[in-house]
């Protein structure tokens, strides 16, 4: 996939996956590298920014004698999750008909 | 702890080393509870480890991040330098470096020179106001109408060179952003750090925390301007409101000033065998007369002074400021178009005259004495008419003309251009300038 692409999809991806569900880094990264195509260590910096953006939060629980650090989406995240959402819709509806217009040439 | 882990683990501290301590004691957190984690879940950790990177490109990362994310707050030249360090060491592929490195030096070029400038103007800003403060309150109290009109000067002056330093700086702290916007592109690139830089870098924030705040700097340098404007304008107000734009603007295009006090005076040529006039910016004319004594007239404009007297065979005629006009050196380089005359009996012949001025011309005609001519900015006039007066004539200047009735004349020397002519007559005009000219009119 393109890089410029890619690079607004990492952000996008991140904050779908926080919203069904909080989650840890190692469970963050498992369920990201099944939707895109991504180094692993490639996810700490982006959620160490989009916390600085206040578009996610964290918490510790206690997890088999240790803790581990909970990833959880605010509520700006959804609403800029959805802003995201509405623009890739629009870019469907542009790209469904170049991709329509290929199958029927 | 797996040993693999535990070497990972030490090798990041390591490297974390170089950043801010609360950043690495989180990075450091992440990195061992994600091991644990994959560890718990069963999975090859060599593999895991493999997968993750190096620690060192893990921390390359995180500090340009950093370097960026400080360079945003407070877009000092300083900070951009780190944030440009780090991409060129974030950069691995040999075409990539040159393409980064060519992008470094010449946004590094552009904010530097952004920077420099505006340093520049600032430093010029408080050295004019400064100056000009000073030379209003050198100015007599007695004259507080140029007193106010030299601080309006001030005023002007230091808040317009202010006003461009600051636009200078905006524009230094725009480049270093538009800067940081194609060095985000560079460092999180999707094989590295994928994640678009927020998109309120550009549109001055939406509010977000850790967005730099580009609306509130915006809104403070309009605000800046605004007020930087205001002073200026009022300044420039005081200034014109005193009339001293008036009298700066007549001397400088070379009118004749008005309230002109003509001041005259006689002496026995007898009682005088040495005559030195020296003027700051008034013309010097030096004749003969008919008349039977030395006679002086002076045409006294409202800024100048004089002394003028006849002591021990000596007759001097000193032109200065009575501390009316501001940057009084300045102006004396442009003449004033009053005049100091002396007029000679037409027998009479002094052992030696001298005749000085800064900016004012001087004009001898039809004398046969022994004459030294020195200015700085103005102009010498010698005219030799009559047949009787043979004079061996010396000039030179340093970067004006020497003509001779009209036409170039002298010989190119190191300081300038000199010109003799020598008549083996006994008496001789020596006329030396910096940067006036010499018109030798002989007949």
């Amino acid at each position: 996939m393109d890089a410029q692409m890619k690079k607004g999809l990492l952000d996008v991806c991140v904050l779908y996956t926080l919203k069904k569900e909080d989650a840890y880094g190692y469970k963050l990264t498992q369920e990201i590298t099944g939707l895109i195509e991504t180094s692993e260590s490639a996810l700490y910096p982006v959620l160490r920014r989009l916390e600085a953006q206040g578009l996610l939060d964290t918490y510790s629980a206690e997890h088999s004698g240790r803790l581990r650090r909970y990833y959880r989406i605010t509520a700006e995240g959804i609403a800029r999750l959805n802003e995201y959402i509405e623009e890739m819709r629009e870019l469907k509806k542009v790209l469904d008909t170049i991709i329509g217009g290929e199958h029927n040439g | 702890m797996d040993e693999r882990v535990r070497i990972f683990i030490d090798k990041l501290s390591k490297e974390l080393e170089s950043i801010p301590a609360d950043e690495a004691a989180e990075a450091l957190n992440y990195y061992t509870e994600y091991l644990a984690d994959a560890e718990e879940a069963g999975k090859d950790l060599e593999q895991v480890i493999n997968s993750l990177g190096s620690p060192e490109k893990i921390v390359l990362h995180l500090k340009a991040e950093a370097s960026m994310k400080k360079a945003q707050k407070n877009p000092g030249l300083r900070n951009f330098t780190a944030v440009l360090g780090n991409i060129l060491k974030v950069a691995t592929a040999p075409f990539a470096f040159i393409i980064i490195a060519c992008f470094a030096i010449i946004s590094f070029a552009v904010v530097a020179v952004f920077f420099a400038a505006s340093a520049a103007l600032l430093v010029s800003a408080v050295v004019a106001a400064a100056a000009l403060i000073y030379e209003a309150f050198m100015i007599p109290v007695a004259y507080l109408s140029e007193r106010i009109a030299t601080s309006g000067l001030a005023l002007f002056t230091g808040s317009l060179l202010f006003t461009a330093a600051y636009g200078m700086y905006v524009l230094a702290g725009l480049s270093v952003r538009l800067s940081l916007l194609m060095a985000g592109r560079i460092v999180r690139r999707p094989s590295a750090a994928a994640a678009p830089l927020p998109e309120d870098t550009l549109s001055g924030g939406h509010g977000h925390n850790g967005s730099f705040p580009g609306k509130r700097r915006r809104i403070r340098a309009s605000r800046v301007f605004g007020a930087a404007a205001l002073l200026s304008a009022a300044g420039l107000l005081i200034f014109a409101l005193t009339g001293m734009p008036v009298k700066l603007f007549t001397i400088f295009n070379s009118m004749k000033p008005q309230d002109i006090a003509v001041r005259t005076a006689s002496f026995k040529p007898e009682e005088v065998n040495k005559i030195t006039v020296l003027t700051a910016h008034s013309h010097i004319v030096l004749k003969r007369s008919n008349g039977s004594e030395i006679k002086v007239t002076y045409e006294q404009p409202d800024w100048l002074d004089y002394d003028l007297k006849a002591k021990d065979g000596v007759l001097s005629f000193v032109e200065k400021s009575n501390g009316r006009l501001p940057l009084f050196r300045l102006v004396t380089m442009h003449e004033s178009v009053t005049e100091v005359t002396v007029s000679l009996p037409g027998s009479f012949s002094p052992g030696a005259i001298e005749l000085e001025s800064t900016g004012g011309f001087i004009y001898t005609g039809g004398l046969a004495e022994n004459i030294n001519i020195k200015t700085y900015t103005g102009s010498i006039f010698i005219a030799s008419k009559k047949a009787g007066d043979q004079i061996n004539i010396k000039a030179a200047t340093g970067s004006g003309v020497i003509t001779l009735n009209g036409t170039p004349a002298g010989s190119p020397s190191q300081e300038g251009m000199r010109y003799s002519l020598d008549t083996n007559a006994k008496k001789t005009v020596n006329a030396t300038t910096s940067r006036g000219s010499v018109s030798i009119t002989a007949d």
